[in-house]
């Protein structure tokens, strides 16, 4: 959530509440606020799409604050988070290691960003040349005994093509609480107990 | 572009409500102010003035339920005190009281529309 957003709804909120808060205060005073608050969200994130200067104007930019493991102090002082908070941050992102850090950004929302030297990354199945099978999306069809149609649709599959699954489990379709199925046919089914 | 049709729908939806309600306070307030000349015609004159004090009530009575959607219940709970007063001194020969309501309510419906109308107060 970007902080004129956060303001935004802090004040909707806050100006939803109060003919609730004040029985004397007319309806429409509440209404009407909410109304040019909305407007004024939608069209200002419409010209923050259009306009570059207008973006950072109401959100901001984000901030390098660590350049190749060295932190910059300019930057830490123009954003005004101390290295306390700063290795705090780390800290939360599993970095204990300023010099591991090749940049750091403090994005606009508050979160930092980090990217580790390549030394410092974890292998991937790519650096290993690992073979890796192609993912697929596990889908739920059955929840509570009821079939997700879409789901179905999704996997080009339909409702008679389950029972011969529901069957090689040996349990009916009011008995299944969770089934998810991949395209690959893949199947995770979950019985419903009897609590 | 979807965005900013919502956005001007909404804006329209705006302007109607802020129409429908200046209207409908002004248009009462108008009323109200000819009935109060009238009522302090028929009293100066000593004729069915305690009538006219009624119809006032009466008709403020009937708009009250929609107007305290579009004006402060407060301020609409005073100008009804002050007419009901209005009534009473209506039907008796103490003119001065009379005229002290009269003027009250003169006020707190100039008042009400002042506030109604749009301005840079309203605004801010």
């Amino acid at each position: 959530m970007q902080p004129n957003e956060l303001v935004i709804t802090l004040l909707i909120s806050e100006i939803a509440a109060m003919p609730l808060q004040d029985i004397t205060q007319p309806l429409i005073f509440g209404i009407s606020a909410i109304f040019v608050l909305v407007i004024l969200e939608i069209v200002m994130s419409v010209l923050s799409m259009k306009s570059i200067k207008i973006r950072r104007l109401m959100n901001g930019k984000s901030v390098v604050v660590i350049k190749n493991g060295v932190i910059d102090q300019v930057a830490m002082k123009s954003v005004r988070v101390t290295v306390i908070d700063l290795i705090e941050m780390l800290r939360g992102q599993n970095v204990f290691d300023i010099s591991t850090v090749a940049f750091a950004v403090l994005e606009v929302n508050g979160d930092l960003s980090v990217l580790l030297k390549s030394s410092e990354q974890p292998a991937t199945a790519k650096d290993v040349k690992a073979q890796n099978d192609e993912v697929f999306l596990p889908l739920p069809v059955i929840t509570d005994g009821k079939i997700l149609e879409d789901s179905l649709t999704a996997l080009q599959m339909t409702k008679n093509e389950l029972t011969p699954i529901l069957n090689a489990h040996k349990v009916t379709l009011e008995n299944v609480f969770l089934m998810t199925l991949d395209r690959k046919g893949n199947i995770n089914l979950v019985k419903r107990s009897n609590v | 572009m979807k965005r900013l049709i919502a956005a001007a729908v909404l804006g329209v939806i705006l302007l109607i409500l802020y129409s429908t309600s200046y209207f409908y306070v002004t248009n009462t307030c108008t009323k109200t102010k000819e009935l109060l000349k009238e009522c302090r015609v028929a009293y100066d004159k000593q004729h069915d003035a305690e009538k006219k004090a009624e119809e006032i009530n009466e008709f403020w009575n009937k708009k009250e339920p929609i107007l305290s959607i579009f004006s402060s219940h407060n301020k609409i709970d005073d100008i009804e005190e002050a007419l009901y007063c209005l009534e009473i001194y209506s039907k008796t020969d103490e003119k001065e009281i009379f005229y002290e309501y009269h003027g009250t309510v003169e006020i707190l419906i100039h008042q009400l529309l002042e506030d109604t109308k749009p301005g840079v107060h309203s605004i801010l």
